[in-house]
């Protein structure tokens, strides 16, 4: 019997977490990251995260938005600091280890990659972007 | 004389006023203890897709929803047609995409437009200046909020700790804002 998202993602991970440090996914941060597995499989793409390639999402200047080139740009170079929004309004970490309610409610975070993503990329992010972003987060 | 040019003072002490009588009738922020809020989406509540909608009011959901990237701001700072022209392309808000599902976006939109300058005597008088024709979609853009801040260096909005004359916050603590807490 083939491996469920859940073992699939599970072996990613632990691969993340042996090259980048402990890994500080939770239950939830596990249910939201199993989700985005079953997508990507559902959608024929890999479904084993990585926190590399989600680091340099984050980092990448996608040049569609002059004011918001990157996620950085809001969240910060580092993610376990507080960032800023374009109005001055103070960010709280997207690090797990910063503040482990990040990534504990599917329809919030939904919501911001739909915005974010649209904001930064002009289109919806993939599911394996949006998982290998989570595994990022989980992995700082 | 230019219509607008009356003595800051009074500005002042007119902003004051309506800030203080919408105290009472403004919500908590996300997360913070329910208060009665009396300012409920008026039209709304009779109509089946809102009565689908989770159960929070249209200011509920306004300080939580628009409270995220800026503080929440006054409703009664710009008339309700305003409101309607933001709230109807929230996808392109400003260089952002600040959209939310269509349920919350009518009970929000509710909420504003029971709320906004031309919705009360009080407040009409942020309207001055604006051609009925003409549909602000900034505060910072009107003539009333100009006139108030005509003596603020364009320095000071452009420093690192405001960033833009948008980050009320940073100059005016909450209430400017449409969300109070009770020590405020
Ligand atoms: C213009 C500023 C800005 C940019 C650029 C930005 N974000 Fe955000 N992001 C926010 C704000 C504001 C929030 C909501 C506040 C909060 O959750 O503390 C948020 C929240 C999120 C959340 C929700 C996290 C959770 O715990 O639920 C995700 C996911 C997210 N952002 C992903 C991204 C991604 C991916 C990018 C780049 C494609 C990005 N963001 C770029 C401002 C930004
Ligand atoms: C750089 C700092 C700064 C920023 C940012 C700023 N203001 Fe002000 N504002 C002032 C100063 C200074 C005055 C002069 C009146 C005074 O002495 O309080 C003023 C006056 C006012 C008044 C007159 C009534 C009162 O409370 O005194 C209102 C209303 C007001 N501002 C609203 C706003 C709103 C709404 C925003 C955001 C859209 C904003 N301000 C952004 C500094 C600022
Ligand atoms: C995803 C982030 C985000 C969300 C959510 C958001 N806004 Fe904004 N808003 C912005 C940005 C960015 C600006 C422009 C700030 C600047 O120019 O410095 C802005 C500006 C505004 C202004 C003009 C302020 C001025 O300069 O006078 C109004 C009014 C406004 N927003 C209303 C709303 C309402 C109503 C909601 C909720 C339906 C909302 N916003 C939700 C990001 C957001």
């Amino acid at each position: 019997m083939r491996a469920t998202p859940r073992s699939t993602f599970a072996a990613g991970l632990f691969a993340v977490a042996a090259a980048t440090g402990p890994a500080a996914a939770g239950p939830a941060q596990q249910a939201i990251l199993d989700h985005y597995a079953a997508e990507a499989k559902a959608a024929g793409a890999p479904s084993a995260f990585s926190a590399a390639r989600g680091e340099a999402f984050f980092r990448a200047k996608h040049g569609v938005s002059a004011e918001s080139p990157s996620c950085s740009a809001c969240h910060t170079a580092d993610p376990r600091n507080p960032g800023r929004t374009r109005a001055g309004k103070p960010i709280e970490p997207m690090a797990v280890s910063a503040v482990p309610t990040r990534f504990t409610d599917l329809a919030e975070v939904e919501k911001w990659f739909r915005r974010n993503c649209n904001t930064v990329l002009g289109r919806a992010c993939t599911p394996a972007e949006k998982g290998d972003f989570v595994a990022f987060m989980a992995s700082r | 004389m230019k219509p607008y040019a009356f003595p800051l003072v009074a500005i002042a002490l007119a902003g004051c006023a309506v800030l203080a009588a919408q105290t009472t009738a403004v919500p908590q922020s996300a997360g913070g203890t329910a208060r009665e809020a009396p300012a409920s989406p008026p039209a709304g509540s009779a109509d089946p897709a809102t009565a689908a909608a989770p159960p929070v009011t249209g200011g509920e959901a306004f300080a939580a929803e628009c409270g995220t990237c800026h503080l929440p701001y006054l409703p009664a700072f710009l008339p309700a047609r305003s409101w309607e022209a933001i709230t109807s392309d929230l996808a392109h808000h400003f260089g952002e995409d600040a959209s939310l599902d269509a349920a919350t976006t009518r009970a929000i939109t509710d909420y504003l437009v029971a709320n906004a300058a031309d919705a009360s005597r009080r407040s009409r008088r942020f309207l001055r200046g604006i051609d009925a024709g003409e549909t602000p979609l900034r505060i910072t853009g009107t003539p009333w909020w100009q006139s108030a801040h005509r003596e603020v260096s364009a320095r000071h909005f452009a420093s690192d700790k405001v960033k833009t004359p948008s980050n009320c916050a940073a100059c005016h603590r909450a209430a400017v804002s449409g969300s109070f807490d009770d020590d405020d």
